[in-house]
């Protein structure tokens, strides 16, 4: 399971964890949450996450 | 031992146990040793008749004459005074919405026989205290009432044009989040009011709400963050760009929350260069009203003294803008500010 950054407040998505309070399952990969979800911390979209070792 | 005293035998030194839950007073314990005839007053104008006293605990007793009762008796200072255990005394007062508001801002803002340069700094100052409230204690109901309280003060600057124009040259220039605010609401309106006053289609009271609100989610950030007394780094950069959401949020489960609101404290950051936060969204795609807020609120970041930078003038800081942010802000918008300061 990948993790992903979020560019604009350092916020960590991480695909085993997900994103249960924004109704996103744990082990949902990124590609897979809807467009219209937004970082929890800051309210970024998707486009500004990156892949994060 | 304890006993139930009449509030009017109520002396400086008794050690009180309120009946009232936490939350129906002003004080943050139920317990604890009269310190001030002021506390006193406060537990009277609860309407409370008596009171448990705790004997032991208290460094005076009912029927000694010597004790201090009201305001209206001279103060004496008892031993008790002299050496206080800093536990026992009461702690500050905690704001609640019948607390938030000073009186002081209503009544400055009804009174029509204040001149607008004095009336200007009576708004300004008591805005300002009940902004720094608001900010130390952001619950819904605070929230609430604090919109409230900005509706009048928004209303004198829509409508008191004298008192408005003295309002927008005090903008004073610290570096605290609640004075930058109140500066942000009063030059973000103002714009506003210069653009607007003539048409229908714009609700300046929302509006208004949204401009002195505009950084409520900065009580998400760790206050080292934010009075950091030098240029943040990435990391703190990256906190600190939580607080455009983290305010939204704060207005919706405050049900305090309007389309005005949400674009003005969802937008402001955002530049129409796209190289804004969070969304980095560009030109049209921001909402007019987060460009108008954009403009206000960097003008004051510049024109606000910080302990790391002196503050500019307002025409360096617009030139400035005008030259060294060309692709930030909206032309016009830009334009229609700089006439403000002419």
């Amino acid at each position: 399971m990948q993790r992903y950054l979020c560019d604009v407040c350092g916020y960590i998505y991480d695909e085993s964890v997900g994103d249960p309070e924004g109704g996103i399952p744990p082990g949902t990969r990124l590609e897979d949450i809807p467009d219209d979800w937004v970082c929890p911390e800051c309210g970024a979209t998707k486009a500004s996450f990156m892949r994060h070792e | 031992m304890k006993k139930n005293i009449p509030v009017s035998e109520l002396r400086v030194g008794m050690y009180v146990i309120l009946p009232l839950s936490w939350s129906e007073h002003n004080f943050l314990r139920s317990k604890f040793r009269l310190a001030s005839a002021e506390q006193i007053d406060k537990i009277r104008a609860h309407g409370l008749r008596e009171v448990t006293v705790d004997l032991e605990r208290s460094d005076v007793v009912p029927g000694d004459k010597m004790a201090p009762q009201s305001v209206n008796e001279l103060e004496y200072v008892s031993h008790s005074d002299a050496v206080v255990d800093p536990k026992d005394q009461a702690p500050p007062p905690v704001w609640n919405p019948d607390t938030l508001v000073p009186p002081e801002l209503r009544e400055a803002i009804h009174d029509r026989r204040l001149p607008p340069e004095q009336k200007a700094k009576a708004v300004y100052r008591h805005t300002r205290d009940m902004m720094q409230r608001m900010l130390d204690a952001p619950g819904p109901a605070n929230i609430r009432a604090g919109k409230e309280a900005i509706r009048s003060v928004t209303d004198l600057v829509l409508t008191d044009d004298q008192t408005a124009r003295s309002l927008l040259r005090i903008t004073a220039h610290d570096f605290y989040t609640y004075t930058h605010s109140v500066n942000v609401g009063i030059t973000s309106l103002m714009l506003a009011k210069a653009l607007f006053k003539n048409s229908d289609g714009h609700d300046l009271h929302e509006l208004g709400a949204g401009f002195f609100l505009h950084d409520l989610g900065k009580v998400m950030v760790d206050p080292a963050i934010i009075n950091k007394p030098a240029r943040l780094d990435e990391t703190e950069m990256r906190r600190m760009r939580i607080h455009p959401y983290q305010g939204y949020k704060l207005l919706r489960d405050a049900d305090a929350l309007s389309e005005e609101c949400r674009v003005i404290v969802m937008e402001h950051h955002e530049l129409m260069d796209g190289g804004g936060y969070p969304k980095r969204i560009k030109g049209d795609q921001i909402h007019l009203y987060g460009r108008i807020c954009c403009i206000a609120d960097v003008f004051d970041a510049l024109t606000a003294e910080r302990s790391y930078k002196k503050a500019m003038t307002p025409f360096d800081a617009l030139t400035l803008m005008r030259d060294k942010m060309p692709n930030h802000f909206d032309r016009a918008l830009f334009g229609a500010f700089v006439d403000l300061f002419r």
